[in-house]
């Protein structure tokens, strides 16, 4: 399929999903017929929403104007199917002017430096990779253009050496029916003390650079989260995880459990799997954060589309007419990368992902993931905004303007269940939430990365 | 021998409805919630009894009081990275000590002769339905220079690989009074059921060591906070291991120098009742391990079938505890050397599972031998003979994709097959006074009604467990069912199920059936 495809097949089979996510009763009948008369219901959908798609292929937002379900059309395939679901259901896009991101100069710096070394090997896996974007040039007519526009997102210039995210707040409920009153009752509410990663390779802010040679593990990244705040029935709950240079070893992942006051090893092959049955999986982190070599991925196109890059509101502010299950903020049009990627793994449980990739920031905005059928399963939406100061009520600053993932919202369209989470959680407000490249001033060091520290801090 | 005294009862139905709270201020949380249980006992089709309602407020204050390096954010602590205190408070109310169901009890042997609850004095069940501890308290520090963990306080601490059973996991004692580990409420396990002792635990990590990584070494004293497993006779705790109380009425007066299931003969301070432990860990080829050792007392609980008294073997002074209405034996809780071992690994390749296994090795254990009948009561009471015991397990978890029963999120399939096996047994003969009898046993078999010894002592035990659980409906319906097999003892087996339903953060309901 040529990148011009995207929006021809692929985005029509899209929207056929999305069609029958806001008619059940289709749904079922679709279940219902033969595979050839399936077939052909399909293709007639198809053209359907191909006439449709050709109708909106103008479709356009100004500055200004903001975009509520009344009118959802206008942004149909400027937001991906799945985001199209949300603004119909309530969530609001206040359209703000495009405003260009720049990678910092340290990132650009390592990028000019070693992206020569960079390359993939004939299983697709990065080799040669020092620091800085792997592949800073994309060639949309490169077949390993999407697996390198996904290590660029994996190789991310936003998280180069160690980062802690403080005082997570996320709320998960039910979501009201189509044609119902916006509703999000929620059912658990979580705050997480910290989640800290610490890179040992592409490093390159704080010494050891751009390596931690004592490293026999071959470890890429470790991940802590802990400890859970609440609620209470998981109160002191921790888990610490570790991602290795060598793609073909999976992750380890230990958890702290309270109930059983000691640290658990955990398969961690089932990393789709939904975490505390949530709908947020450990690999749908920051859209996608499982390793680039366990999926195929290819470039669908390069398009502009509506992303929220540059947030106003902090905290996130949620939408009221969805009764808050996403958040409200400032969108504008942005330079994107489409990506679908599918999984080598068995078992997984997404028959693929679309991800919309921001192309200045190689940021996943949002993106689309499709259960094993091929029906649009979940939709992420990420809110972003790129200042100096994680927050503005906070004395933290950087020197230079860093990318910060204040708000998300995980929403399953099936099951009309959603995930949403603010970083830092809106009652804190003058918590800074994001600790770039603090080294062991915020605890950001090897001792927190140990299972002996996740013991240590159980409760 | 316990799970078989469980064995014996029919089921069990449990409703949890539970709240909870949290509240932050600045670097202090304080948090609590609030449960009730209820208990009822269905021993057959149309019977029933109900055992339990119990009301329990939990509330925890942590308070982080000195971060990076900083006591409240003002004082510089050079030596200290960070500093933590935690305290946590448990209050129950047993509201069927003031309702005082009447009816007998149906005790473990099946019989309904475990007395009524409404028999017990007024001021008995008043002492009973209160219950106000300060469950956990203590420091945390961690160093700056050194990579030194320190844990002070009243505390659990657990090691080991095992679910629902104890092998390493013996620093605490059980209290079998509060309630049995399948009746633990929505996300509570042995957390509720373990004794907390005050004790110091030190953590340190160590530098790699050639191939091996994540090492450390893990110590902890107990300073002579220590008591043995904690146990009441039936109707005292009804929810519990129905046990009668042989002696009752017989020897009113307990057993000679010591308090049964509280205290043997010893006093409670750092030179006679110290328990120390010590473990190393690593981390190589992808498998993690710990060496473990102990010295403690014998608490009792991990399932052998150890003596709990020792007969008085001098005539004169059992006679004289006869007549002075005292068992003529001692509680005894000896200390036992017990060293372990514990791995893990994850089989990213083939299987996708966790395969865990540990297993440990006690020295000394007290067995009630026949060969050394009490001087007064030749046929019923023992001394004891020490021998050592190996047990072990290996288990599995694997999260499993089961998409006709889920399509949504995994099962978590657990396995586990543990075994004891007791070295250098003596093998009991009816009708000869010769061989090693389980606690429960002949020892004191004639104050039982048939007269019958219930519980020899064999080689071998073995154990299979397999439990499967998954979530439904975003994480707010959570489903477990689980299955134990005990081959050796006519194949006694237990099924359980639970269901928590997740309303809200606020509210959690638990229906379960065993």
């Amino acid at each position: 399929m040529s990148d011009g495809g995207f929006s021809a097949l692929t985005y029509v089979q899209s929207c056929t999903r999305v069609a029958r996510v806001f008619r059940p009763e289709a749904a079922r009948v679709h279940r219902h017929l033969p595979s050839g008369l399936l077939a052909f219901a399909r293709l007639a959908v198809s053209v359907a929403v191909m006439a449709l798609l050709a109708e909106n292929a103008h479709a356009q937002v100004s500055p200004g104007e903001v975009i509520g379900p009344e009118q959802a059309d206008r942004v149909k395939g400027l937001v991906s199917p799945g985001v199209e679901i949300l603004v119909r259901r309530g969530m609001e896009l206040r359209i703000v002017p495009y405003r260009p991101v720049e990678l910092r100069p340290s990132v650009k710096a390592a990028t000019e430096q070693y992206a020569a070394q960079a390359s993939l090997d004939a299983n697709g896996v990065l080799t040669g990779w020092v620091a800085g974007l792997p592949f800073p040039r994309i060639d949309p007519s490169d077949p390993q253009a999407g697996t390198k526009v996904m290590y660029n997102v994996n190789r991310t210039p936003n998280l180069t050496d160690d980062l802690g995210l403080h005082l997570i707040e996320s709320a998960s409920g039910t979501l009201s029916k189509p044609g119902e009153e916006g509703r999000f009752d929620v059912e658990r509410h979580f705050t997480i003390d910290w989640l800290r990663m610490l890179r040992y390779a592409g490093r390159l802010e704080i010494e050891p650079k751009p390596t931690i040679a004592d490293n026999p593990d071959g470890v890429f990244q470790k991940m802590a989260q802990y400890p859970f705040l609440e609620p209470f029935d998981l109160k002191g709950t921790g888990l610490l995880s570790f991602r290795y240079l060598d793609p073909s070893k999976q992750d380890d992942t230990w958890l702290y459990m309270p109930a059983l006051r000691r640290v658990r090893r955990l398969s961690s092959s089932q990393r789709s799997d939904a975490l505390f049955g949530q709908d947020i999986d450990l690999d749908s982190y920051n859209v996608y954060s499982g390793d680039v070599s366990w999926f195929t991925w290819r470039l669908l196109g390069e398009k502009q589309m509506l992303g929220s890059m540059h947030g106003e509101n902090m905290p996130p502010k949620p939408c009221t007419r969805d009764g808050g299950a996403t958040f409200c903020d400032a969108w504008e049009m942005r330079p994107v990368f489409v990506i679908e990627g599918s999984s080598k793994l068995p078992g997984y449980a997404y028959s693929k992902r679309v991800l919309f990739v921001d192309k200045e920031t190689f940021l996943p905005l949002y993106s689309d993931v499709y259960d094993a059928s091929g029906e649009l399963w979940k939709t992420m939406v990420q809110s972003i905004r790129v200042a100096r100061k994680p927050n503005p009520d906070a004395a933290l600053e950087y020197p230079d303007e860093m990318p910060f993932i204040y708000g998300f919202a995980m929403v399953d369209l099936q099951l009309l269940h959603g995930t949403r989470s603010a970083i830092p959680g809106t009652q804190f407000r003058e918590e800074p939430g994001w600790y770039f490249n603090m080294g062991p001033r915020y605890g950001n060091d090897e001792r927190t990365f140990t299972v002996t520290a996740l013991m240590a801090a159980g409760r | 021998m316990w799970l078989r005294a469980v064995l014996t009862l029919a089921a069990l139905v449990a409703l949890v409805p539970g709240a909870q709270a949290t509240i932050r201020l600045g670097p202090a949380q304080l948090a609590g919630d609030l449960s009730a249980q209820n208990l009822i006992r269905t021993r057959d089709v149309g019977e029933f009894q109900f055992v339990q309602q119990r009301n329990t407020l939990r509330l925890s204050l942590d308070y982080d009081w000195l971060e990076n390096g900083k006591l409240m954010e003002r004082f510089e602590t050079p030596w200290l990275q960070k500093s933590s205190l935690y305290l946590l408070y448990r209050g129950v109310y047993d509201s069927v000590f003031d309702w005082a169901p009447g009816g007998n009890l149906w005790t473990n042997q099946g019989k309904p002769d475990g007395g009524k609850i409404s028999d017990l004095p007024h001021s008995t069940r008043t002492a009973l339905k209160y219950s106000n501890d300060l469950r956990e308290a203590y420091v945390d520090l961690d160093f700056a220079a050194i990579p030194l963990h320190l844990r002070l306080g009243k505390q659990q601490i657990i090691w080991g690989e095992t679910d629902f059973f104890r092998m390493l996991d013996r620093v605490n004692s059980l209290d079998l009074t509060w309630h049995l580990i399948w009746e633990t409420e929505a996300q509570h396990g042995w957390d509720q059921l373990r004794v907390p002792y005050w004790m110091a635990r030190a953590i340190y990590d160590l530098p790699n060591l050639g191939p091996v990584t994540e090492t450390f070494v893990e110590a902890f004293w107990n300073p002579g906070d220590w008591i043995p497993a904690k146990r009441q006779y039936s109707p005292d705790s009804p929810w519990s291991i129905p046990f009668q109380d042989p002696t009752a009425g017989i020897f009113p007066n307990g057993p000679q120098r010591s308090v049964t299931f509280r205290q043997g003969d010893y006093s409670r301070n750092p030179g006679e009742n110290s328990q120390v432990g010590v473990r190393i860990g690593g981390f190589v080829g992808g498998a993690q391990m710990t060496l473990n050792y102990f010295y403690q007392r014998w608490a009792g609980d991990d399932g052998s079938a150890a003596a709990i008294f020792r007969a008085d073997p001098d005539l004169a002074s059992a006679s004289a505890a006869i007549s002075a209405g005292m068992l003529p034996a001692e509680y005894i809780a000896p200390y036992v050397h017990t060293i372990g071992f514990s791995a893990n690994y994850f089989d990213d390749t083939w299987t996708k599972a966790v395969f865990k296994t540990e297993t440990i090795y006690d020295f000394g254990i007290p067995f009630a031998n026949a060969e050394k009948p009490s001087p007064v009561l030749p046929t019923s009471l023992f001394g004891v003979s020490k021998r050592d015991m190996w047990k072990g397990m290996i288990g599995f978890d694997r999260p499993t994709w089961i998409r006709p029963l889920n399509r949504t999120s995994t099962w978590l399939l657990l396995g586990q097959m543990f075994w004891h096996h007791l070295i250098d047994n003596e093998r009991f003969i009816p009708g000869v006074q010769k061989g090693f009898v389980g606690p429960s046993g002949p020892a004191l078999a004639p104050l039982r009604p048939n007269g019958k010894p219930i519980d020899t002592v064999r080689d071998w035990e073995l154990l299979f467990s397999l439990t499967a659980t998954t979530f439904y409906g975003g994480g707010t319906i959570v489903p477990q069912l689980s299955y134990i097999l005990d081959p050796l003892n006519s194949f006694n087996m237990l099924v359980f199920w639970s269901l928590d339903y997740y309303v809200t953060n606020e509210l959690i309901v638990n229906v379960a059936q065993r």
